[in-house]
């Protein structure tokens, strides 16, 4: 084909054609003939004449006669032909009588193959026999007898060829290895043998004009010889010993570049084309052409010793044809075991037949394949043989054509060309057809050329085609337009093309569809925390999550999560304090659910007070009005008509100031204009420094109205403490980064507080970016802490004890919510404002951030006091600061557009709060509103989770699953299907501890059944790496402190105690101990310069060891080498935490050649090793 | 950023199948060459892992096991066999040969993991067979669990038509205005012209589900399969008949209460399906035992842009598929482009658009870059 796609294209239409449709037009000329041959098949020879052939078979010799109706009729035969059979396209097939009939040969002398003789010897046809014999028949001849007999090969004879060019001449090949030469003049005895090492199974005689007496055998073994027949068995001019793989069973030279077959009319004169082209079958499901065009005829040229194309059809072949006047075209038949076609016990035949397979599965398969009934299609089949198919010789993998009708009544078992577009077959059940060439198939149009596979991460393979019409081999240009194709460059297609290239297609990925949201969502994993029985903090503190990694993607799917996480926290936070005996959110819930007229809210509450037992309930109440409000607000807004207020109370309350103010449900489509709202109070707080403070000062201020006694001196403190963080916010981006490093070691042990938070630090890439993006939600924390221990410390008011201890408790219960010192935190938030910096926002925004951070803290601290302190006034305030904070801080932080809004307007909202939370005590009030808020927000929350099911945010909606879902009325498939389709996805993202981590903790049997069994931890020596084999079947505990291989035991390097479990091992210098100890050792001191002629060998090693960078392999490959145990990925995943730390940047490492950076390391232990055990490298200049 | 990254000469000739494994960090493509190739994604680029000869015929489609039972190829192929291939101390092994298949293996999937290893297998012989894998520790034992035969009138009538042309009762061909009426039967085979497709639904709650397109009815049957009885047939979808389907794709739900179904057919038309089913209730659900619910399926989508090729009509769709949440359809076809469809919710419920497309020529020119 051309090269100029854009010509073919134009073009195509007037050069190409379908022979099948545009060429010749005639009626079908397909006509069939049953039982031309006994049961089994047999071979074909076609007259020199072209209208007749013989076809014989077993006991059989038949002479058929193909009418084309189209030719006159010229009946000068002396054959009488005895049956007919029509074609649709009234074509008809005469058949002679079955000259084998009294002839007197025995079965034994049953024809193996025909050929018809040429010119003098046109009406003798000769057969080869089984046994040896070589037979010659005169058709002319009147008698029931054979004209002659001769017999001089000793086994069966294979093959039987007549030469071309001179037609006297005869050649055989047999299975003794013998090729015999045979003038039909003297037909006693063969003229000359020769040898060959095995037996012959094909063999083809020259059709080379100028040097005819030349012949190529094909060998059951594989080789193909070219003897020169003048020179006997000396003249062997080429031998390819390994041609196929198998037998060769069929050979056919074409001389001419017209593609005469040697079946056909050879040409004369020598051509530029050499001998042409010898095409070679062979068992080995091959089909070899050989181009002899350079050959000459002097000894030393030889053919060449590998194909020029190699064709590859599906099943063994039998026969390969020249097509005649199509060249490239080969038509190929199957050697398949043809079944008797109407005889269905024969069964199918396949290629299959052949494949090698265990017997236990054939045994299966087999009978399985009993079972089943055979009827429909399949049985309609029986009996199908191989298709014949033609062969384009320039695409190898798939034929051209198909040829309908071919597989019929047990498939071809030869074949001929009766024209080049008919070919005549010899069926398997005897029946003998002429199939009309354009009745053909394309098989490349079964052929699926495009597909598409997605995976986890959103990267999506596509396999494209444009595939052309006229593309190879069906670049047939029609005859009448040749010359003007050939003018137009388009050249015609010929033997000694090059092979087709696959240019229709391209197969690339996408990556990176879901990039974003990828990203987001890998990181969500990570720090998502689900586990802990305070599900209201839970909740809040994944809001915080979640706004905080909004910063560094911008989604704003992730804006609404954000949203539902404080609604559902908010939600879930009793306003008042339930009973100890009673589930806090359950029972609420329960309530707001049976009850369906709770969620009339416009209905005053009182006239659905419940028993007002819970009445006195102090000051804490106060809080629950304020969530109401906000609730309230928001539906009152959804719903178009404002909600009266339950009590008269409340008629001087705030919430004629708050009511003013936009509804705050995420799921309306107003959310935007909340938010604007929303963020404009809160740059009304933020806006200026004293605006802030002010904003802080507010628990303040309600101190001063609270019966405790406690020091106005806080108020001072507070905006005392405002002011240093404002002016901290100003220096803070000059804050010195030596502090980072002086921290790293306390913020690796804090990190190992949550396995969550220890896993999203494997993919920071290096220590520094680590430890910055992990104080993107600690540092800040840190910073509202540093202001609250400033308080305290200055202070010294009861306050920071109660502090410290609740900081206590919430560390014990993994939340990471940590004490530190002082001098730490300007350390950390300076970190944390580098990694914001480069999100580009202003500080406005950022301190926005504290606050908000703040409230989660202080709402957490708050929520311990009042479990376990009652009513402690002081805690109260921190709630009412959280409640305040929470809904209110999160939301402005969406927009980046801050909008003025009057200062007048939050100091009127915040100072009624101040009044409402020391006025209203009505409790049944409060719970009645609280239950039909509560109802309302899950109602809208469930709506909310299934449009997030629609669009596939399975991690919200498996979140939500697993922390509320009684209160979303979730049935227990429907959280089962959330919680699974979550892990799945967490699987197939390699997020493997994330996985564990979530069927750790939830506590659900389907979800967790599957880390519950067969999780293995498989121990090995940490010494000679051999297996621990457990001996005993008693349960002793040290069994694992001594290796029956080394007959050593294992002791710690630190302590110098045995260890008797598990163990840290560097994989390098071998030396290592008890977890324990090594995680003490290396906490307690710094990392230390590493020499950088150092860096090379242990950065190489480094790589060696841990050389992957996705973050499940590293944990992976640093459990087994850094433990003694190599283990389940899961069950190790929070002991090996400290190595993965230093794994991960290592592995990481050689990625970052760019910047400047320094290579920290610990030494090992022991003392005279030199060895540095983790070494990680610091970005110097990350800064600037 | 998209990115792109391209897998050159991939095969010799044309390629058929590319599936990603379970987490995407391998591919596997198959090809007219016979032969299978897994590639390995390093520094975000295809390198060919392994490659050998599989088949004997055209390989036409591919599938990977769940990870749980090893790294597991699935291979059909032209010669009606279907293989389990085994990575086995580096080697990729024959495990199993599967001869039951009559005609062309067309498609192969496995099953979502929960079910065991289970193999869905569609052949051009109307055939759909589930294999289960006996001995999952040595894979070489498969039995036929389960098949369904689906009648195919397109098919027969096709059959007929090549009667006509090579029978060899004379039939009088009444109409012998030859050159028109006893013109030569020029139809595709029927694998040609037929469409062969499966695929499972990745979900549990529901039972064992497969969606599978067989031959040129143009209907999409849904079959559930269950231990105690036969499979049956629960739904079939069926929107324009006689048009034939060439793909069909179950989406992973992801844990909405209804399917999506993508179907692909010949006539270029992408078509999105909601499907709706009583699910294969838990024990302590009781609650909900009273109303049952009934298969039903609505059609929610239907695009026929792949069917205009440079202005022409004829474009095919070769294949949909779902992204991992079942969120983003794309589609292929034969105008070689690659569509994505997404849905979007608004006021009037969630209505699919389309998301992009990626073309061949584009793709080109960024390759000559």
């Amino acid at each position: 084909m051309s090269g100029n796609p854009n010509l073919i294209i134009n073009t195509s239409a007037d050069f190409f054609y379908d022979p099948r449709t545009q060429g010749y037009q005639g009626p079908s000329q397909a006509v069939r003939l049953q039982r031309a041959c006994t049961n089994g098949g047999g071979a074909i020879s076609k007259s020199p004449d072209g209208a007749r052939c013989v076809v014989t078979g077993k006991e059989s010799l038949k002479i058929l006669r193909i009418v084309d109706p189209s030719q006159t009729n010229d009946l000068e035969d002396t054959i009488q032909y005895k049956t007919s059979a029509f074609g649709g396209g009234s074509s008809r097939i005469e058949a002679s009588r079955n000259f084998w009939d009294g002839s007197g040969l025995k079965i034994d002398s049953s024809s193996t193959c025909v050929a018809w003789c040429r010119e003098e010897y046109k009406s003798k046809i000769l057969t080869s026999a089984r046994n040896g014999e070589l037979i010659m028949w005169d058709i002319n001849k009147s008698g029931s007898k054979y004209e002659r007999k001769s017999k001089d090969h000793i086994r069966s004879i294979h093959a039987l060829s007549i030469s071309p060019v001179v037609s006297n001449y005869c050649i055989t090949g047999s299975s003794d290895g013998d090729l015999r030469v045979w003038d039909l003049r003297e037909f006693q005895k063969s003229i000359m043998r020769v040898r060959h090492p095995t037996g012959i199974r094909t063999i083809v005689f020259s059709p080379v004009v100028w040097s005819p007496l030349q012949a190529v055998v094909g060998l059951e073994n594989g080789s193909i010889h070219r003897w020169d027949l003048k020179m006997g068995q000396r003249g062997s001019l080429d031998r390819i010993m390994v041609a196929h793989s198998a037998s060769v069973t069929s050979l056919d030279w074409c001389s001419t570049s017209s593609a005469t077959s040697s079946s056909g009319v050879p040409t004369s004169e020598p051509t530029g084309n050499g001998y042409g082209w010898i095409v070679s079958g062979g068992l080995d499901r091959c089909v070899n052409v050989w181009d002899l065009t350079s050959v000459t005829n002097s000894k030393s040229s030889h053919m060449p010793h590998k194909p020029i194309y190699t064709l590859h059809p599906s099943f063994q072949v039998r026969r390969v044809l020249w097509r005649p006047s199509h060249e490239c075209e080969i038509a190929v038949i199957s050697n398949g075991e043809f079944s008797s076609g109407s005889n269905p016990d024969m069964g199918p035949s396949a290629g299959a037949s052949a494949s090698i397979q265990s017997n236990q599965a054939r045994a299966i398969v087999r009978t399985s394949s009993m079972r089943s009934s055979p009827k429909g299609p399949a049985s309609n089949d029986g009996g199908m043989g191989d298709t014949a198919e033609i062969w384009d010789v320039r695409r190898g993998w798939i034929a051209k054509w198909h040829v309908n009708g071919s597989a019929a009544e047990g498939g071809s078992t030869d074949v001929a060309f009766g024209g080049p577009n008919t070919l005549w077959t010899q069926h398997g059940s005897g029946m003998f057809s002429q199939l009309d060439l354009r009745d053909t198939t394309k098989p490349v149009e079964a052929i699926p050329r495009v597909s598409l596979t997605s995976d986890a991460s959103g990267s999506l393979t596509f396999v494209t085609s444009s595939a052309n019409r006229w593309e190879i081999p069906y670049d047939d240009i029609r005859p009448d337009v040749l010359k003007l194709a050939n003018r137009s460059g388009i050249k015609q297609k010929g033997i000694g093309d090059p092979i087709l290239q696959n240019t229709s297609q391209i197969t690339g990925s996408l990556d990176g569809l879901e990039d974003d949201n990828l990203q987001t969502f890998v990181q969500l994993a990570k720090t998502y925390v689900i586990e802990g029985d305070d599900r209201q903090k839970i909740c809040s503190s994944n809001a915080q999550v979640k706004w905080l990694h909004k910063r560094i993607a911008f989604e704003a799917g992730h804006l609404e999560a954000a949203q539902i996480w404080t609604l559902v926290g908010a939600s879930l936070t009793n306003v008042i304090p339930d009973p100890p005996s009673r589930p806090p959110p359950k029972n609420n819930m329960m309530h707001s659910v049976s009850a369906p007229a709770v969620v009339s809210y416009n209905l005053p509450a009182d006239s659905r007070t419940s028993p007002g037992s819970r009445s006195a309930r102090g000051s804490e109440k106060a809080t629950s009005v304020y969530s109401h409000q906000l609730y309230a607000r928001s539906l009152s807004r959804a719903s178009g008509h404002r909600r009266p207020t339950p009590s008269s109370s409340n008629n001087t309350s705030p919430h004629h100031g708050l009511t003013s103010l936009p509804p705050m449900t995420p799921m309306t489509g107003k959310l935007p204009a909340y938010l604007g709202r929303r963020e404009s109070i809160d740059s009304g707080d933020n806006g200026f420094s004293s605006r802030r403070s002010s904003v802080y000062r507010r628990p303040s201020a309600s101190y001063g109205a609270s019966p405790s006694s406690s020091s106005l001196k806080h108020v001072g403190e507070g905006a005392l403490d405002d002011s240093d963080s404002s002016s901290s916010s100003g220096a803070e981006v000059n804050n010195s980064k030596d502090s980072v490093f002086d921290d790293e070691e306390s913020d690796i042990r804090k990190t190992h507080v949550s396995p969550a938070i220890a896993v999203s630090r494997i993919s920071h890439p290096s220590p520094l970016s680590r430890v910055a993006g992990q104080n993107q939600w600690k540092g800040n924390e840190d910073e509202e802490q540093d202001e609250e221990n400033d308080d305290d410390e200055d202070s010294a008011s009861p306050r920071s004890t109660d502090s410290e201890g609740s900081n206590g408790v919430s560390k014990s219960r993994s939340q990471s919510v940590t004490l530190h010192t002082s001098a730490s935190f300007t350390a950390r938030s300076s970190n944390s404002r580098l990694s914001v910096s480069s999100s580009q926002q202003k500080p406005l925004v950022r301190q926005d951030s504290h606050s908000s951070i703040r409230t989660v803290v202080a709402s957490g601290d708050s929520f311990y006091r009042g479990d376990h302190n009652g009513g402690n006034s002081l805690k109260v305030e921190e709630t009412i600061k959280d409640l305040r904070n929470v809904p209110v801080q999160q939301r402005k932080e969406n927009s980046s557009v801050p909008l003025e809004m009057t200062k007048g307007q939050t100091d009127e909202e915040n100072l009624p709060s101040k009044t409402v939370v020391w006025t209203q005590r009505h409790a049944n009030l409060v719970e009645e509103e609280e239950r039909r808020m509560r109802s309302i927000v899950w109602d809208a929350a469930h709506q909310k989770l299934e449009e997030m099911a629609d669009n596939g945010d399975v991690q919200m909606c498996a979140m939500l699953a697993i922390l509320v879902p009684k209160e979303l009325s979730l049935k227990k498939h429907q959280r089962l299907m959330f919680i699974e389709s979550y892990i799945e996805r967490l699987t197939r993202l390699q997020l493997f501890t994330c996985a564990s981590y979530i069927r750790k903790h939830v506590p659900v049997e389907d979800i967790q059944k599957p880390s519950l069994v067969e999780t293995v931890i498989y121990t090995a020596c940490g010494r000679c790496k051999k297996a621990f084999i457990s001996t005993s079947k008693s349960s002793i505990t040290g069994e694992y402190s001594y290796c029956t291989n080394c007959r050593i035991s294992i002791t710690c390097s630190i302590c110098r105690l045995p260890v008797r479990g598990l163990m840290f091992q560097c994989s390098v210098c071998s030396h290592g101990g008890h977890q324990l100890c090594y995680r003490r050792y290396y906490m307690a001191r710094p990392m230390m310069d590493v020499a950088s002629d150092a860096l090379t060998d242990l950065t190489s090693h480094s790589n060696q060891a841990r050389g992957s960078t996705s973050a499940s392999e590293v944990s992976r490959s640093t459990a087994s080498t850094a433990s003694t145990a190599g283990t389940d990925d899961e069950s190790t995943s929070t002991t090996s935490t400290s190595v993965q730390d230093t794994s991960s940047e290592t592995g990481v490492e050689p990625s970052e050649p760019t910047s400047r950076s320094r290579l920290l390391g610990h030494p090992c232990v022991v003392p005279l090793c030199g060895h540095h055990c983790w070494i990680a490298k610091i970005e110097e200049n990350k800064e600037t | 950023m998209l990115q792109t990254g391209f897998i050159n000469n991939a095969h010799t000739d044309l390629v058929t199948c590319a599936v990603y494994d379970y987490y995407g960090s391998k591919l596997a493509t198959c090809g007219l060459d016979q032969k299978i190739s897994v590639w390995l994604l390093e520094e975000s680029r295809w390198t060919l892992g392994d490659e050998w000869k599989a088949h004997d015929a055209p390989v036409l489609h591919l599938a990977w096991a769940h990870p749980e039972f090893g790294q597991v190829i699935a291979s059909a192929s032209v010669d009606r066999t279907v293989k389990i291939w085994e990575k086995d101390k580096g080697v990729w092994k024959e495990k199993a040969v599967l001869l039951d298949c009559r005609a062309t293996v067309r498609q192969v999937e496995f099953s979502p993991s929960v079910f065991g290893l289970r193999l869905a297998v569609v052949s051009a012989d109307g055939w759909l067979r589930v294999y289960d894998c006996l001995d999952q520790t040595r894979l070489d034992a498969w039995a036929l669990a389960d098949q369904m035969e689906f009648g195919n009138p397109g098919l027969d009538e096709l059959q007929q038509l090549q009667q006509v042309g090579t029978t060899t009762t004379t039939t009088a061909s009444t109409s012998s205005t030859a050159g028109t009426a006893a013109k030569v039967q020029v139809g595709g085979s029927r694998e040609a012209d037929g469409g062969w497709s499966l695929s499972w639904c990745k979900d549990r709650y529901w039972g064992q589900l497969v969606a599978c397109v067989l031959g040129s009815s143009g209907v999409v049957n849904i079959v559930q399969f269950s231990p105690s009885r036969p499979p049956q047939v629960v739904l079939k979808l069926e929107e324009s008949p006689g048009v034939v389907i060439s793909t069909v794709s179950w989406a992973p739900s992801c844990g909405r209460s209804y399917h999506l179904i993508a179907t692909g057919g010949r006539d270029g038309h992408v078509k999105i399906w909601k499907v709706d089913g009583p699910m294969i209730e838990d024990e302590e659900d009781e609650d909900e035992g009273g109303e049952e619910k009934k298969w039903s399926a609505q059609l929610v989508a239907d695009f026929d842009d792949h069917a205009n090729v440079g202005g022409m009509t004829g474009g095919v769709v070769g294949k949909v598929e779902w992204n991992v949440t079942g969120t983003i359809l794309s589609s292929s076809g034969s105008d070689g482009r690659v569509r994505l469809w997404k849905a979007t919710t608004t006021s009037a419920g969630r209505i699919w658009r389309i998301a992009g497309s990626v073309g061949v020529e584009q793709q080109k020119q960024k390759e000559k870059e």
